[in-house]
Formats: structure tokens, C-alpha cells, sequence
């Protein structure tokens, strides 16, 4: 179990499966809200993000991403949360509208502690994330 | 956040439960992104459309047209242009999208200029009557015109939603984070430009590149070029966002309006990031994005992303006057409205069209999810990222004689 303090939060408490990627993703140019599929230009290729814990250094790319993120809220694909090491400031408002939790932690190195499928706890009261590994 | 009286009252619902949305909206996303006041905006770049996704399910759709008919019921309290409408109305079957959806777009003209927007339909507003001024508090959405504004206009806007967007308009301020203040536009590393930049498209590599080096909030300062054309500047940031960080701003020492130095530039802090830019990096960034070897068969080519401007449809047709692009080759022109006009008046857009090239107006391809142009060159390397991410397309990007000569050959030149 790795415990990680949390700089900001916004949104509430949520537990749910990591996704994880060292690269930054633009939900307009390479997610697709529909079939919730990530486009072939990112590593996350092929594989959803739909009720996972996504966990990237930050969006980057469109302006479009607010509303993907709305998009993608009104048709089930979206994230539980969001998890990044720096805000783009246009995905914190897409969260902020469609309540999707956003996190920004100051831990360069999670991409060393995290991996896809471990159990992520966000817990904004204590300003704390809890990672179970899987295969604890 | 400290609001005054008014913006209290608003998010108290004084003026609606619409507006107090917007309101509170804002007042939370100022908050997580450290702003302590509201100020005044002067300028908004906001996105009205429809979602124009092939797929979404009708509630989703839906709640769209009802926010927008909702939203075009106020008016907007500054200057405020639509970015691009997301359809071309000669291209509606082909993009797939539904009659009702063309229709609600096709009425949307009418219903945001009740409100008092100005229904520019375009992705550079600088292109096409919204020049702000050095200083000015803009409140954009394009991501390309968010830098060209901050950078190369030295205005002052952070990147913008559609939500947040439509906030600035209706309500007038906007929450005042990240570069719209002085000390958060101090340039952070520098990119030492170590090669000949030949084109715009080189710019647009050099940006491509500058944005795979940064994260979200830096701002890179480039270093070593003497001058910058309109395009070039087009091309560096609408290719900076999209390869790393979201990047909102960057500097040109000796060239953009913060910037008449280095040192300026950092706002004398100490260089402490330092990244070279050399023909190696060029011709590496290049091949990123070249899935087409040369020679190999290509089905479209598209121009105009960012919009073009004149200067460069004037480049393209001078090149296929008297010329037959290669036969089951698209060539396709993306601009607004307001500079079709005037390529009709001058005569460059019947050039293109008699070559057997067309126009995409008030959108571009990029933009429409499930077009499907197979093998694709441009000289945008946005555009060519959006054809390969969501179009599906193998891409190359080159500088615009090379894709009029493949234009004309049907394969890359």
C-alpha cells in the first residue's frame, strides 16, 4: 500500500481501477466519447479510460476538451477521476462542470509506484490517495 | 475568491438560475486554479455548436440545443466571436451528420446574433476582425489562438472552454490564473534554434517539438531565429499545444512583443531548462508524423489549418492556375466565411475550384470525427495529428509547394 498527499482536489471522495500513462492525452483529438475507445495516435490505444482512475502528467491539445469531457460524461465514458502531476486548465473546467473528481498530486515519480489495474483511493477530507497494489 | 456586490449576487441567483450556473462555474474553476479576483473581459472567442458527433445518443444531443437556446437568450456583454461552426453545410452528407442536427446549426446564425454574437464562424479570429490589443483580456477557446494571442499579439488569455467560454461572455469577467498575470508569462525554458527555419511548416515542426519538451504551464522561449512571418507564427502555435503540455504561451527573444530580449524574456530569472533545436531535431520531428515515404500514393491534401489567410490562398492558387490536380485527389482549403468572400472577389477561389480543388468553409476535416481521407499530406502538423488520431488517416506533413506538387502528381513529393 503507497500512500500519496494530494496539492488540490476538486470533486468528492472516489475508489476505483487505475489507468495509467506517462504521456499526455487530448480527449478531443484522441478519445472517442462515443465507444469510449483512445485513438491509435496515444499509448492508451485501443483501451478505454469509462470508470477508471485515470492517471497522466495532464491533458494537453483542444480547447474542445471541456466539452468532450461533457461529451463523454452524458454518454457513460468518462473517467471516475482524474489524476495529474500539473492542471490544464480546460479539463479542470470540463471536471468542475460534469463532477468528475480532478486531483493534482506533486509526485514526479508515480509513474514508478502506479500501474494499470491497481486500486486507487482518493480520500479529499484526509488529502490523501491510497494505492493497493493489485496484486495485494 | 473575493467577489465584489454584483458577481456575489449573480451566484446568489439575483439574475437567474442560468447565469448563477455560469457563475459558480467560474467562481470554482478560479478557485482550484489559484485566482483570487474576477476581472473584466474585453474579448471572447466562444464555441456554439452542436456536438456534431456521429453516434451520441439523442438525449445528448438534446441537452445541447437546449443550453445553446438558453445561452442565446442573453446578451453578451463584450465583443464576442463564434469559433468554427464544426459543419460545412455543401459537406453534410459526406461528414455524415443528421439533417436535424445541419438544421439546428443552419438556425444558429440567426439565434446567436439575438444575443449579440458575432457569428465569425472561425478558428483565427485575428483573421478575421478581433486583433486585440498588447495587454488586452481576451477569453479564447482555439487552442492555436490562445498562444498566437498571448505570444504574438501580447494579449492576455488562459486557455478557455466552451463552458468557461460562454461564462465571459454573458457574464464579462473572467477569473484571473496563470498568464493573465505578468509574473506567470516569465518564460521557463529555452529552445536554442540551432538550424535554418524555411517555412512555416518548419515553424510548425520547431513548435511541434517545443511543445514535446514542455509541460502543462511552461513557456517555452525560442532563441536564435531573426524574424517571423504571420503564418510561421500560425503554424508554432497551433502545432505547440498538442505534443506534450498544454501550452498556453511561448516567446521569440528578439521578435515577440515580451521578448525583445532574453533576459526579458525570463523576466531575469536564470535560464535553468536548455534544449537545442538543430537540423537533427528538425528532420526527427518531421518524421513523426510521416506514416506517407516519398513517392507514395496520396488520396487528400489539405490547407488551412489554422484557417488560411489570404496570403496563403493567394500561394495556392498562384500555383494551380492553369494546373489539374491528380485525378481522386481532394485538395481541400479550410477557411471562414469572411475570407472566402474575398478569394471569390479576387478571383483565387475559382482558380482552386477549376483545378479541381475545393473549399471547406467554417470547419475544417480534422474537426469531423468520421470523415475518412485515407492517405493524407498537409502542411499543418495539427492537422495532420487530428487526421491520424481521429480520421484515421496515414499523414505527412510538409511545407504547402510540396503538397501542391503532390497535389498535382497524386503522390508525395
Amino acid at each position: 500500500m503507497i500512500k500519496i498527499n494530494i496539492k488540490k482536489i476538486v470533486g468528492k471522495n472516489v475508489k476505483g481501477k487505475a489507468i495509467v500513462s506517462k504521456e499526455t492525452i487530448c480527449f478531443r483529438s484522441e478519445y472517442n466519447p462515443v465507444t469510449g475507445i483512445v485513438e491509435k495516435t496515444h499509448s492508451l490505444k485501443g483501451r478505454t479510460v469509462k470508470d477508471k482512475v485515470l492517471i497522466i502528467p495532464s491533458t494537453n491539445g483542444s480547447s474542445g476538451n471541456s466539452m468532450y469531457i461533457r461529451l463523454m460524461a452524458l454518454e457513460g465514458t468518462a473517467p471516475k477521476a482524474l489524476v495529474c502531476l500539473r492542471i490544464d486548465a480546460i479539463s479542470a473546467l470540463g471536471c468542475i462542470v460534469n463532477k468528475i473528481p480532478l486531483v493534482q498530486i506533486d509526485r514526479e515519480d508515480i509513474f514508478e509506484l502506479v500501474e494499470d489495474e491497481d486500486y486507487i483511493e482518493i480520500d479529499g477530507e484526509r488529502g490523501i490517495i491510497t494505492i493497493l497494489k493489485k496484486e495485494e | 475568491m473575493k467577489l465584489t456586490q454584483e458577481q456575489q449576487a449573480i451566484l446568489e441567483g439575483g439574475n437567474g438560475e442560468f447565469l448563477a450556473k455560469y457563475m459558480s462555474w467560474m467562481v470554482d474553476w478560479g478557485e482550484f486554479m489559484g485566482a483570487k479576483r474576477m476581472i473584466p473581459v474585453t474579448k471572447v472567442q466562444c464555441i456554439l455548436r452542436a456536438p456534431l458527433l456521429k453516434g451520441l445518443s439523442p438525449s445528448t444531443i438534446v441537452s445541447y440545443y437546449d443550453e445553446i437556446r438558453e445561452i442565446c437568450k442573453y446578451k453578451v456583454k463584450c465583443q464576442t466571436l463564434t469559433h468554427t461552426r464544426g459543419i460545412d453545410f455543401r459537406h453534410v452528407k459526406e461528414a455524415g451528420i443528421s439533417e436535424e442536427e445541419a438544421n439546428f446549426m443552419k438556425n444558429l446564425d440567426k439565434l446567436a446574433q439575438k444575443a449579440g454574437i458575432l457569428t465569425a464562424w472561425s478558428c483565427t479570429p485575428y483573421h478575421v476582425g478581433s486583433v486585440p490589443i498588447k495587454g488586452e483580456i481576451c477569453a479564447w477557446t482555439e487552442s492555436s489562438a490562445v498562444v498566437y494571442a498571448n505570444s504574438i499579439l501580447g494579449a492576455k488569455t488562459t486557455r478557455h472552454g466552451m463552458e468557461s467560454s460562454i461564462a465571459a461572455a454573458l457574464l464579462g469577467f473572467v477569473p484571473e490564473f496563470g498568464v493573465l498575470i505578468d509574473e506567470n508569462r516569465r518564460g521557463t525554458l529555452l529552445i536554442d534554434v540551432d538550424t535554418l527555419l524555411k517555412s512555416p511548416c518548419d515553424w510548425g515542426a520547431l513548435g511541434f517539438f517545443s511543445g514535446s519538451v514542455s509541460r502543462t504551464d511552461d513557456i517555452p522561449v525560442i532563441n536564435g531565429v531573426d524574424y517571423m512571418t504571420l503564418e510561421s507564427g500560425k503554424q508554432i502555435s497551433a502545432a505547440i499545444p498538442y505534443s506534450g503540455g498544454a501550452v498556453a504561451m511561448f516567446h521569440a527573444a528578439g521578435i515577440t512583443p515580451e521578448a525583445p530580449d532574453l533576459d526579458t524574456a525570463f523576466q531575469g530569472d536564470k535560464i535553468k531548462r536548455k534544449v537545442k533545436f538543430s537540423e537533427k531535431e528538425l528532420k526527427k520531428t518531421y518524421k513523426i508524423l510521416q506514416d506517407i515515404e516519398i513517392g507514395g500514393k496520396i488520396d487528400t491534401v489539405i490547407f488551412g489549418c489554422p484557417f488560411a489567410s489570404l496570403t496563403e490562398i493567394k500561394e495556392i492558387a498562384d500555383f494551380l492556375d492553369g494546373k489539374k490536380i491528380a485525378k481522386g485527389v481532394k485538395v481541400w482549403v479550410c477557411t471562414s466565411h469572411q475570407t472566402i468572400q474575398d478569394a471569390k472577389r479576387m478571383g483565387y477561389f475559382q482558380i482552386i475550384e477549376e483545378s479541381g480543388g475545393s473549399f471547406f468553409k467554417d470547419m475544417c476535416p480534422g474537426a469531423m470525427g468520421w470523415l475518412r481521407p485515407g492517405n493524407t499530406v498537409t502542411n499543418s502538423f495539427k492537422q495532420a495529428h487530428y487526421c491520424r488520431g481521429s480520421l484515421k488517416a496515414q499523414v505527412s506533413v510538409g511545407e504547402t509547394q510540396r503538397c501542391l506538387e503532390a497535389a498535382v502528381k497524386g503522390r508525395w513529393y
